[in-house]
C-alpha cells in the first residue's frame, strides 16, 4: 500500500507537488496521467525514496519512505541512462547481485519475450531495445511496489500494443501494485484497473477504469479530455 | 559483501579511463622527461627528477579518479543510488577502486624510480633509498586519502546545491566554503590547547633529504643532498585520520539524505 499525506514538493520556488493525499491498495495496475509538467515523475521519484517531500509524508507497506525503501520499490526511470560497458547479460546479473529479491529465471523468461540477445553491449542496442531492457529489469524483481516512468516511450508504436499486454503476464497482480506514467494512454487503457489524473501538481481523478466504464460510459482518454476541459 | 563485490566489480570498468587517463598523463611526464633528458644532456638526472614528479603527482590521483567517477555517475543518480546498499557502501567501492588503481601505478613508478636513482647517484645506499621511498610512497597514500576524503565532502556539498543554483554558482559556493574551512581549521590546529592535544608520539627524523643542491658543470653535474632533522607526531597522523573518517562519515550522510534525483 502506498500513501501520499499532504505531499507537497518544492523545487526552488516553484511547486511540482502540492498538497497531494494518494492511498493507492496492492494488487492493481495504476496509471499516473497528465500532462508534461504535471508532476507524474516527481510522484514516482518521491515513492522511490530518490527525493524527499517539502511538506508531508509518504509511506510505503507502513514504511516512511527514505531512500532505503529501495529494497521494495522498484523503480524503473524515464532518463535513457545506462552503463554502456556492460552487455544485456551483464545487466541481469549485475541487477541480480545487488536485489535480494531480483528474480534470474524471470529475467531470462521476461528477455526472450521482449526479443532482446543476452549478449548484445548497451551501447550498441536501439533506443528502443534499451526500454525494452529496463522494463525487464523492472519487472524481474519481487517486490510489493513497481513504478514505472514512461516504459512506452522510445517503442515502436507496433510493438508497445504486444508488451503492454506481456506485462500482464510477468506482473504478480495478487501481491504488486504497478503505478505507471505514460503518454500512450490507448495503449495501456485497457490494462489498468484504476486511473489517477494530476495537473498543474494536484490530483485531479481517482477511479476505478471499470467502474469509469460502467458509470460514465467513457474511456480514460475521453475522461482526461473531460476533466483537462 | 557479495553485492559490494559485484559493485566493485562494476566500478572497475566504470573508473578504467580515469585510470588510462591518468596512465596517458605519467607516460606524457616520463616522456617529456626521456626527451629534455636528451637534449639538454642529462638524462639519468633528469630522469629521477621526473620519477619523482611521477610520484608525487600520485597525491592527486584518488581525488581526480573520484571525480571522473562521481561525475559520470551524476548524470545516472537514478541508477547508482536506487539501491539497497548503504552511501558508504557505494563510496567505498569507488574508493577501493581508486585505490587499486593508483597502488598499481605508485608500486611502478616507486620502482623505475629506485633503479633510476640508485643508477645515477652514488649518494644513496640501497637501504636508505628504500626507506626515504618507502617513507615517501606512506606519506603519499595516506595524503591522497585525506584529499580524497575532502573531495567527497565537497562534492556531495556542490551536489546539494547544485540542486538549487546553477553548476558555476554552486561551485563557487563551495570553493569559498573549502578556503574558509580551511583557514579555520588550520587556526584551530594552531591554538597551544589543540597542539598540545595532538603533538604526542614525536619521532625523531634526522636526516631526513628535504631537497637537493645541483651544480652544472661542462663536464659534470655535482648533487649534493639537503638533510635535515624533523619531528613527526603521530598524535597529527591520528587527528587528520579521524578528521577523515569524519569527512566521510558526513558526505555519506549528505548523500543519503541531501541529494536528490
Amino acid at each position: 500500500m502506498i500513501t501520499l499525506t499532504d505531499v507537497t514538493k518544492k523545487y526552488g520556488s516553484k511547486k511540482a507537488l502540492d498538497h497531494v493525499n494518494l492511498e493507492l491498495t496492492p494488487g492493481k495496475l495504476i496509471g499516473l496521467v497528465g500532462e508534461n509538467g504535471s508532476g507524474k515523475s516527481t510522484t514516482l521519484k518521491l515513492i522511490a525514496g530518490l527525493n524527499y517531500p517539502t511538506k508531508g509524508e509518504i509511506k510505503v507497506d507502513g514504511n516512511k519512505v527514505n531512500r532505503k525503501i529501495a529494497k521494495s520499490v522498484s523503480y524503473l526511470s524515464e532518463l535513457d541512462e545506462y552503463y554502456r560497458f556492460f552487455t544485456v547479460k551483464q545487466s541481469i546479473a549485475f541487477y541480480a547481485s545487488q536485489f535480494a529479491d531480483f528474480n534470474e529465471e524471470k529475467a531470462y523468461e521476461i528477455l526472450r519475450f521482449m526479443k532482446l540477445n543476452p549478449n548484445d553491449k548497451l551501447k550498441h542496442l536501439s533506443k528502443g531495445n534499451r526500454g525494452r531492457l529496463k522494463i525487464v529489469l523492472s519487472l524481474s524483481r519481487n517486490v510489493p511496489v513497481i513504478l514505472m516512468d514512461e516504459p512506452l516511450s522510445g517503442l515502436d508504436p507496433m510493438v508497445r500494443d504486444s508488451i503492454v499486454k506481456g506485462l500482464i503476464s510477468f506482473i504478480d497482480l495478487e501481491k504488486q501494485l504497478v503505478l505507471i506514467t505514460t503518454h500512450e494512454i490507448r495503449e495501456v487503457e485497457n490494462v489498468l484497473d484504476e486511473v489517477v489524473a494530476i495537473k498543474d501538481g494536484s490530483i485531479i481523478g481517482h477511479h476505478n477504469v471499470e467502474q469509469l466504464r460502467e458509470e460514465k460510459h467513457t474511456g480514460i482518454v475521453d475522461w482526461m479530455t473531460e476533466i483537462y476541459g | 559483501m557479495n553485492a559490494w563485490l559485484y559493485l566493485t566489480k562494476k566500478e572497475f570498468r566504470l573508473g578504467l579511463p580515469a585510470f588510462l587517463i591518468a596512465l596517458i598523463l605519467f607516460s606524457g611526464v616520463i616522456a617529456a622527461g626521456i626527451i629534455a633528458g636528451n637534449r639538454l644532456g642529462f638524462e639519468d638526472e633528469i630522469m629521477s627528477v621526473t620519477f619523482m614528479i611521477v610520484i608525487a603527482l600520485h597525491t592527486f590521483f584518488l581525488a581526480f579518479y573520484l571525480y571522473y567517477s562521481l561525475n559520470t555517475e551524476r548524470k545516472r543518480l537514478h541508477l547508482w543510488l536506487h539501491t539497497p546498499m548503504s552511501i558508504a557502501g557505494l563510496l567505498s567501492s569507488k574508493l577501493f577502486t581508486g585505490f587499486v588503481f593508483m597502488l598499481s601505478t605508485l608500486i611502478i613508478s616507486v620502482i623505475l624510480a629506485m633503479a633510476n636513482l640508485s643508477a645515477t647517484f652514488s649518494l644513496f645506499s640501497q637501504e636508505s633509498l628504500f626507506n626515504t621511498l618507502g617513507t615517501i610512497s606512506i606519506a603519499i597514500l595516506l595524503a591522497a586519502l585525506f584529499i580524497s576524503a575532502v573531495f567527497l565532502l565537497l562534492w556531495s556539498i556542490f551536489l546539494t546545491f547544485s540542486q538549487k543554483w546553477n553548476d558555476f554558482f554552486s561551485f563557487l559556493l563551495t570553493v569559498i566554503l573549502f578556503f574558509v574551512s580551511v583557514w579555520a581549521y588550520g587556526s584551530f590546529i594552531s591554538l597551544p590547547f589543540v597542539q598540545m592535544l595532538t603533538n604526542w608520539g614525536g619521532i625523531q627524523a634526522g636526516d631526513i633529504i628535504t631537497g637537493f643542491e645541483v651544480t652544472y658543470r661542462e663536464e659534470a653535474v655535482d648533487v649534493q643532498t639537503m638533510k635535515d632533522a624533523t619531528v613527526f607526531y603521530i598524535g597529527n597522523f591520528v587527528r587528520d585520520l579521524i578528521l577523515a573518517v569524519i569527512m566521510f562519515i558526513a558526505a555519506c550522510w549528505i548523500i543519503e539524505r541531501k541529494v536528490e534525483v
